[in-house]
C-alpha cells in the first residue's frame, strides 16, 4: 500500500497539479493514513461535484463576484478531476497483471491450500480486496477453475459483459473469486455495461473504472457489480465451514460488518503481522476488541515460502480446527 | 493464457463431496440440478488484502 501511495504522490508532483491541500496525500504515509486521506479526498470530490448547480446562485450574495466564484469552482473541480484520473492511472500501472510474480504466489497459495486440504481450490471461495489478478492467476496455475465473472478471453484482448451474478452457484465445479473492491481493467462504458479491458495505462476514454478506492468508510452502494459481489461474500462467509482472513488490516467498516455478523465467529481465523512484538500486541488487542476472542488469531507472514514453525498453529486450525495455544 | 468460464450450471460435478440430486440421472430431478449447488458446504472462504502482498515483481516505478 505504501508503494502505491508513494507512486500516486510522485505522479501528482510530476503532473504539476497542486494537489496536496486537496488530497492530503504526502510521501511516506502509512497504509492507514493513506486510506484515510484518500477516502476524505474522494468524498470531498464527490460532494464538490454535487454543488455544481448551486455555484451560479452565489452571484446573488451581496459583495460576491459570481464570475470569480465560478472560475474558482471550475479550477478546483478540474483539479479534483485530474487527481482522480492520476489515482486511476496509478492503479492500472501498479496492479496490472504483467507486474505480478505469479510463481511466488502459486507457491504460497499452493502450500496454504495443501494445509486446508483443498489442493485445487475446490469448495473454496476466494475473496479479495486486491485490484490485481494475482490470487486468481495463482489458483489457476494450481489447477483451479477460477470464476471471477469475466467472460472467456485471451489476455491481451478486451471482452464485454462482466457477469458476477451467481458465482457461488458454480462452487465445486469452479472456484468463485470475489473482487470486493473491483479489479484493475474493469470499466463501465457509456452504456452502463462493464467491459473487461486489458490495458496497462488508464485513459478516461476506457470508461469509469469499477473499483472502490481505499477509504475505511467506503461504501459499495450504487454500484451494482460490487453490491452483487458483497452479497455473495456475505452469504459465503455466513455459510462456510471456515473463514480465513489473510493479511487484511480490517480497518474497513463494510468488512467488519460482515465478519461481526457471522453466526459463529469460532469459524473465523485472522492473520496479522507487525514489525515488533509490541506493535503486534496492539494489533491483536484491537482485533479482539472488535471481534471478541471467539475467532482464532495467528501472527504469521504470507510470503512465497511459508515458515513451517510460524505457520504450524494455523496449519492445525486449517486441517483440524484446532485453536492456537493461548499465551 | 485463457481464463475459462466454468461449466454450465447443469453439468454434472466431478467433486465427490457434492451432494447427489435425487433423480438427476433419470431426469426427474433435473430442475433441482439446474439450481446448482446450495452453498452450505463452502469448506473455506479466504479473504485476502492489498496489505498482505509483498510479492510484486518490481518494488518501485522507474
Amino acid at each position: 500500500m505504501a508503494q502505491w501511495s508513494d507512486l500516486i504522490v510522485k505522479k501528482l508532483f510530476d503532473s504539476g497539479v497542486d494537489a496536496h491541500d486537496l488530497s492530503g496525500l504526502k510521501p511516506g504515509m502509512t497504509g492507514q493514513d493513506f486510506e484515510a486521506a484518500l477516502g476524505l479526498f474522494l468524498r470531498r470530490s464527490e460532494a464538490f461535484e454535487q454543488i455544481r448547480d448551486l455555484i451560479p446562485l452565489t452571484s446573488r450574495v451581496p459583495g460576491v463576484s459570481g464570475p470569480q466564484t465560478q472560475t474558482w469552482y471550475d479550477n478546483v473541480a478540474s483539479t479534483f478531476e485530474r487527481v482522480t484520473e492520476i489515482i486511476h492511472s496509478s492503479l492500472m500501472e501498479e496492479f496490472h497483471y504483467n507486474r505480478l510474480a505469479v510463481s511466488d504466489a502459486k507457491e504460497a497459495y499452493g502450500r496454504l491450500l495443501q494445509m486446508a486440504g483443498l489442493p485445487r481450490g475446490q469448495r473454496l471461495v476466494y475473496a479479495t480486496t486486491n485490484y490485481d489478478a494475482l490470487g486468481e492467476l495463482a489458483l489457476l496455475e494450481l489447477g483451479a477453475r477460477v470464476d471471477t465473472g469475466e467472460p472467456s478471453r485471451l489476455y491481451g484482448g478486451n471482452a464485454m459483459g462482466l457477469d458476477v451474478a451467481g458465482l457461488l452457484e458454480g462452487m465445486g465445479r469452479s472456484t468463485p473469486v470475489l473482487h470486493l473492491h473491483g479489479k484493475a481493467g474493469w470499466y463501465r462504458n457509456k452504456n452502463g455495461l462493464v467491459e473487461v479491458r486489458d490495458v496497462q495505462q488508464h485513459h478516461p476514454s476506457n470508461g469509469t473504472p469499477v473499483v472502490m478506492l481505499p477509504d475505511p468508510a467506503k461504501s459499495y452502494s450504487g454500484n451494482d457489480v460490487l453490491a452483487l459481489l458483497w452479497a455473495q461474500f456475505e452469504e459465503a462467509v455466513n455459510n462456510a465451514q471456515k473463514v480465513l482472513v489473510l493479511g487484511h488490516s480490517l480497518h474497513d467498516d463494510q468488512l467488519m460488518r460482515v465478519l461481526k455478523g457471522m453466526p459463529d465467529r469460532k469459524k473465523l481465523a485472522i492473520t496479522f503481522w507487525a514489525a515488533t512484538e509490541s506493535e503486534a500486541a496492539v494489533q491483536l488487542a484491537w482485533l479482539q476488541d472488535q471481534l471478541t476472542r471467539d475467532p482464532s488469531y495467528f501472527a504469521v507472514r504470507f510470503a512465497a515460502k511459508l515458515d513451517p514453525l510460524e505457520w504450524q498453529h494455523l496449519e492445525a486450525w486449517l486441517s483440524s480446527g484446532q485453536r492456537p495455544p493461548t499465551k | 493464457m485463457a481464463v475459462e468460464r466454468p461449466a454450465a450450471a447443469d453439468e454434472v460435478s466431478d467433486d465427490p463431496e457434492l451432494p447427489d440430486y435425487p433423480g438427476a440421472a433419470t431426469g426427474t430431478g433435473a430442475w433441482l440440478a439446474t439450481h446448482g449447488y446450495s452453498l452450505g458446504a463452502a469448506a473455506l472462504v479466504v479473504l485476502t488484502a492489498l496489505l498482505v502482498w509483498r510479492i510484486m515483481a518490481r518494488t518501485s516505478q522507474g
